[in-house]
């Protein structure tokens, strides 16, 4: 490659470049915290308990998304508030109660197990047990009646009361 | 046994098609807001003409704080009403405030220029006073009462009614107006 081909290349980079830089912001950023006194570290590791905190909070105008996940303006500043207040001391409970307080318990992605919402949890390990219980309930008839299949069989196109009678002449 | 098990099954169905009507009639568009009875939080902004604005300025009279945009068309409809309810009372008693959602100064000044301004506006960088009210999208307004407590929190354009029915009861006294938005949420 020589070089004026390298400046042609470099130029085209530069126009590709300068209309992401100049996208303005809608807002002026917010005053962050001052992260320039901590560490790279120290500020890696805020980032990522804020990115802990964004994913358990739902956007507010795209219901199936977390806050970590959405683009929206919304979320995008809901992230600089949960970054705000970590960097005030605050931690991960005192953040998302304040997130609760604003918008309701809607806001938190994973139902809170309280009130109505124990529903969530408790119905699946009931439906669990029971549906297990019929089953094997189920497995045993057939196996106990695994010697009068045929005529159950037989009986099968017969309706309720057909049947028990039927049941009740083959017992006699 | 078996006779027993036919009768179950539909029994058990009872309660889960309950829920799925409950999800059926309800209105996905409308949010419980935590805020009804608690006290409107606090905000201090500039405003579109670049005074200072506080909510604590207006404790005493009846507020009506509407989050708006210019980007936001169901905010054009909405804006007849609210320029009614800003003549409708005296502004010792009722004070209408709009916030700027996530909007240019600008363009928010040019839809005022356009469709008329007779109240106060503020702006809300980083949308931090949407996000301490719970706010999902424009237009949502709040009824505040005199004492600074939210009364109630109506998401969509606002209709007539609604202004007139909640402003009138909290003006009557202290109270949690009855009703629930009656309009969804337009985004």
């Amino acid at each position: 490659m020589n070089r004026s081909r390298q400046l042609g290349l470099a130029a085209v980079l530069l126009a590709v470049a300068a209309p992401v830089g100049a996208q303005e912001r809608l807002f002026e950023a917010q005053p962050q915290e001052d992260t320039s006194l901590l560490t790279d570290t120290a500020a890696a590791v805020l980032d990522g308990r804020a990115a802990e905190i964004a994913a358990q909070l739902r956007c507010p105008v795209c219901s199936g998304q977390s806050v970590l996940e959405s683009n929206s303006s919304i979320a995008q500043e809901m992230q600089a508030v949960i970054r705000e207040r970590l960097g005030q001391g605050e931690n991960e409970e005192q953040i998302l109660s304040y997130f609760v307080a604003s918008y309701g318990d809607w806001i938190i992605l994973k139902p809170r197990p309280i009130g109505l919402n124990l529903l969530v949890y408790i119905l699946p390990a009931i439906g669990l047990v029971f549906g297990t219980g019929w089953l094997i309930m189920l497995f045993k008839k057939w196996s106990s009646g695994a010697a009068t299949a045929e005529s159950q069989e037989a009986s099968s196109d017969l309706d309720d009361e057909d049947e028990r009678w039927l049941r009740d002449a083959m017992r006699r | 046994m078996r006779g027993r098990a036919r009768w179950l099954l539909p029994l058990a169905a009872i309660p889960a098609l309950g829920i799925l009507l409950f999800g059926l009639v309800r209105n996905p568009d409308f949010f419980p807001t935590p805020f009804i009875g608690q006290p409107a939080p606090a905000w201090h902004l500039e405003t579109l003409e670049g005074d200072s604005l506080s909510l604590d300025e207006l404790q005493g009279k009846v507020v009506l704080l509407n989050f708006w945009a210019s980007w936001c068309i169901p905010c054009r409809a909405e804006h007849s009403v609210l320029m009614r309810a800003a003549s409708a009372w005296p502004e010792e008693d009722v004070q209408v405030v709009g916030v700027v959602y996530d909007d240019r100064p600008a363009n928010a000044q040019r839809f005022l220029d356009q469709l008329g301004n007779d109240w106060r506006h503020v702006l809300d960088p980083g949308i931090r006073t949407a996000i301490d009210y719970g706010v999902h999208g424009v237009p949502e307004s709040f009824f505040i009462d005199r004492d600074g407590t939210v009364r109630m929190k109506y998401i969509g354009p606002l209709t007539w009614n609604a202004v007139k029915t909640n402003v009138d009861s909290l003006l009557a006294g202290p109270g949690i107006p009855a009703g629930e938005p009656d309009t969804p949420a337009e985004e």
